[in-house]
């Protein structure tokens, strides 16, 4: 970046000048053409024709009107016309110049910039492309792009998208849902806290099931918004109905927010600043919509969000890895990756079981097994290791311990 | 459980090259189009004045024109300019933007979902442009503000042209190759000799038989040395029955749906000159990320997760299933119960079920304290915690 940047900034710069420039130029170009017509219009002003003619005139060319060259003797011209002319297109041919130059320049700065770009960035992603993946099925994709804008709250968005690519109708459970999540964020936002009490109140066992903190959250927000409206007495006889019931899960939470009532009426400006502030609300609405999303079983997550984050991840190995290929085999057409992409922590939703002694993969026919010592192994590797011998020792390949081949139990992950 | 994976943000910011090119291709073709009318209109204003103002002649009317155009070329100018200075805009905002997560190193960075979610609205705007979904892509980039960061415009333009391909005329197509005429030609475009051809076939549709032959003896035989074969075929159509043939050569080129292949290949042709790939990035990187996340237990009953991309077979789930899966060379267990990937500090533990459950899910699930009955979660047998034993992960 930091060789395209000053480019760049060449470019704008000059970008900037030719502007300026080229509009002054063409603003003084018009001006002076307008004095000159100015001068020849004054010295034909005596004369009855537009035209203004030397006395040594020829007789005139055919296109003109018939009327024009009627009085060829008229009052001399007190201006030399071969001179304004000559004068013109000098005139004329200065300001062609001054335009053309600074956008020679800026034709310059791009010039540069280009090399630099192309410098800078230079990755074909073309050869890593395989049309086979998504032939015939590319509504799935469209599908789960209109599901991400149904998720988002992003409703009229859905419905441009969905006339504008002919879908199909998609589940209109999941729309009529998401409309009542985000009627209630809505609310909440505008200090309403009315829908979203429903909501918990209608849930409130599946709520509980899920140990959600929703209510907690919702209640002592609530509580918050009384103390700073001022209403301290009746925050307190709220709290004293509410917050009981919360005791045991958030305790020191609750002594601490009591604690507030002592800074009530400057709060902002007191230790208990965040209790009030915009992160609190936007921590109750990521329960609300958390709680919400794992009550009706739906991803917690944006499923394009992780797929897209995970695979521009992957990207750069794959584009060294396409690069290695033979051309004319996509880097899909195989059942099981050459080479290990990067995953982060937080999107591994299964286990993985690598066998320490083939390195294969654990799948139901080749489930993982433990032995007495802890250490794991592939059951395939087990039987090779044991020749089949179901009572015969095998020692662990990563500690001094044996285990006899039956006592290896299967492992469920 | 801090994510220190590493992020080859270089090779990362090498594909990011269309994003830099769109707007420079746009300056380059404005700083041409701008020189363009300066030649043009300077030129004009030489010989007008040198026709009108002869030393001898002096017409006001013909003067009027010449100050007309002057000042029209300076609203030329000046349009032009706002529309570079729009393109500078947003250079400097995608430089800015690149500049801002050039230094990332790991996915712990808080910019790396701010560029990832970016990246994903950047990338469904691309896909729905592709798709002429033009509507849906201009409301998403209004409600994520990055209006700056795609490619709204070019996309108009393309249409424009398209459109004009989509009613029988190549005049816009063959204007656009005009004012990229030396980018196409570094990208070996075949385009404006195809726009051409097709002008000559309208000809010989119409059965404009000499207009036809001097569009071609003027036009087509620039190309002779690339093209010879398909001039052959074209001047052959001269001698042809139009409406009754029969040799599918010549049927294929009179065929309407040539104008279907005219827009693919201008289409092919504008992603070419702009580096953009030629199929929607958005696809890549779900290819890239559907195969890393791909087990062989996603979609397995009782091995679903929801919020894993693959087990969806409703949707992305079933676009994975062409894809290879992921190779791992480590083991990485994840605990059922708390969803987290079990290591060290909260080891995996084997109920005497062969069950396997983090500590800290077992403490958790334990009632009553320390030893109390644990309930296996997915088979209900129930067991003390002190039954459960540490599983080591090679
Ligand atoms: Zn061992
Ligand atoms: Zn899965």
């Amino acid at each position: 970046m930091d060789k395209i940047l000053p480019e760049f900034e060449k470019v704008a710069k000059r970008q900037k000048i030719a502007a300026r420039e080229s509009d002054k130029t063409l603003h003084d170009l018009v001006a002076q053409l307008k004095q000159a017509r100015a001068r020849l219009a004054a010295s034909a002003s005596s004369s009855s024709s537009s035209s203004v003619s030397a006395s040594t005139a020829p007789p005139p060319p055919p296109t003109q009107d018939a009327g024009a060259s009627a009085d060829a003797s008229s009052p001399l011209p007190p201006v030399d016309i071969a001179v304004v002319v000559a004068e013109l297109q000098k005139i004329v041919k200065d300001a062609m110049a001054k335009l053309q130059e600074p956008h020679k320049e800026v034709q310059a700065g791009l010039y540069k910039y280009g090399r630099a770009i192309e410098k800078r960035f230079k990755t074909d992603v073309n050869a890593l492309w395989d049309p086979d993946v998504l032939r015939e099925r590319s509504d799935l994709l469209d599908l789960a792009i209109a599901q991400t804008f149904v998720r988002e709250g992003r409703f009229a968005l859905h419905d441009t998208f969905q006339r504008e690519a002919s879908l199909a109708p998609s589940a209109a459970d999941d729309r009529a849902l998401f409309e009542g999540l985000f009627r209630m964020l809505g609310a909440l936002k505008a200090g309403d806290l009315e829908p979203a009490w429903q909501w918990v109140a209608q849930h409130s066992d599946a709520l509980a099931a899920l140990q959600s903190t929703l209510a907690y959250r919702l209640v002592s927000w609530q509580y918050m918004t009384l103390l700073q409206a001022g209403a301290w007495e009746p925050a307190v006889t709220y709290a004293r109905q509410q917050f009981p019931r919360f005791r045991d899960a958030h305790g020191d939470a609750i002594q601490r927010l009591m604690g507030a009532v002592l800074y009530r009426d400057r709060l902002a400006q007191s230790p208990y600043a965040d209790l009030v502030g915009p992160e609190r609300l936007a921590q109750i609405t990521e329960t609300l919509t958390r709680d919400f999303c794992r009550l009706h079983q739906l991803p917690t997550e944006s499923l394009l969000e992780t797929a897209a984050m995970v695979g521009t991840l992957a990207l750069p190995t794959l584009i060294k890895m396409a690069s290695v290929l033979k051309p004319g085999v996509a880097w899909t057409q195989t059942s099981e990756m050459s080479v290990e992409l990067p995953l982060i922590n937080r999107v591994r939703y299964h286990s993985t079981f690598v066998c320490p002694v083939s390195k294969e993969q654990g799948t139901d026919a080749n489930p993982p097994m433990l032995l007495t010592c802890g250490h794991m192994i592939a059951r395939e590797s087990l039987n090779r290791i044991s020749k089949g011998q179901m009572n015969s020792k095998i020692k662990c390949t990563y500690c001094p311990g044996e285990t006899i081949a039956s006592q290896a139990q299967q492992l469920y992950f | 459980m801090a994510d220190r994976v590493k992020i080859n943000t270089e090779s990362l910011l090498n594909i990011e090259l269309p994003f830099i090119k769109v707007p420079y291709e746009q300056l380059r073709r404005l700083n041409k189009l701008c020189q363009k009318h300066i030649e043009r209109d300077g030129a004009y204003l030489h010989t007008a004045l040198d026709k009108s103002l002869t030393p001898t002649e002096a017409r006001l009317a013909d003067l009027d024109a010449i100050i007309a155009r002057a000042a029209g070329l300076q609203v030329k100018l000046t349009d032009l300019h706002a529309q570079e200075a729009s393109y500078v805009a947003s250079s400097r905002a995608r430089l800015d933007y690149l500049q801002h997560v050039a230094d990332m190193a790991t996915a712990d960075d808080p910019r790396w979902r701010e560029y990832t979610q970016g990246r994903l609205v950047r990338m469904t705007i691309d896909y729905l442009l592709r798709k002429n979904c033009v509507a849906a892509a201009r409301l998403l980039a209004q409600e994520t503000g990055l209006e700056a960061l795609v490619d709204l415009a070019l996309f108009d333009e393309m249409q424009r042209i398209e459109a004009g391909l989509a009613r029988g005329s190549c005049a816009e197509g063959l204007q656009w190759c005009s004012e990229n005429r030396s980018a196409l030609k570094k990208i070996k475009s075949r385009l404006e000799f195809f726009l051409r051809l097709q002008e000559y076939i309208e000809l010989i549709k119409q059965r404009k038989y000499m207009d036809a032959h001097a569009y071609a003896r003027k036009w087509l035989v620039l190309w002779r040395d690339e093209h010879m074969q398909e001039i052959e075929h074209a001047m052959g159509l001269l001698a042809c029955p139009v409406a009754t043939t029969t040799c599918r050569l010549y049927q294929a080129m009179l065929a309407p749906e040539q104008w279907q292949v005219l827009r693919d290949e201008f289409r092919a042709n504008c992603y070419a000159l702009h580096s953009m790939a030629e199929q929607a990035p958005l696809v890549l990187t779900l290819q890239a990320g559907l195969t890393a996340l791909k087990t062989p237990h996603c979609g397995h009953p009782g091995d679903i997760h929801v919020n894993c991309p693959v087990c969806r077979t409703q949707t992305l789930g079933t676009l994975a299933q062409r894809l290879p899966q992921a190779q791992h060379v480590n083991s990485t267990l994840v605990c059922r119960v708390t969803g987290r990937v079990m290591d060290d500090n909260n080891p995996p533990m084997v109920l005497p079920n062969g069950f396997v459950y983090s500590r800290d899910a077992l403490q958790e699930l334990a009632q009553n304290g320390d030893d109390g009955p644990i309930t296996c979660p997915r088979t209900g047998a129930v067991f003390r915690l002190s039954q459960a034993r540490k599983v080591f992960v090679t």
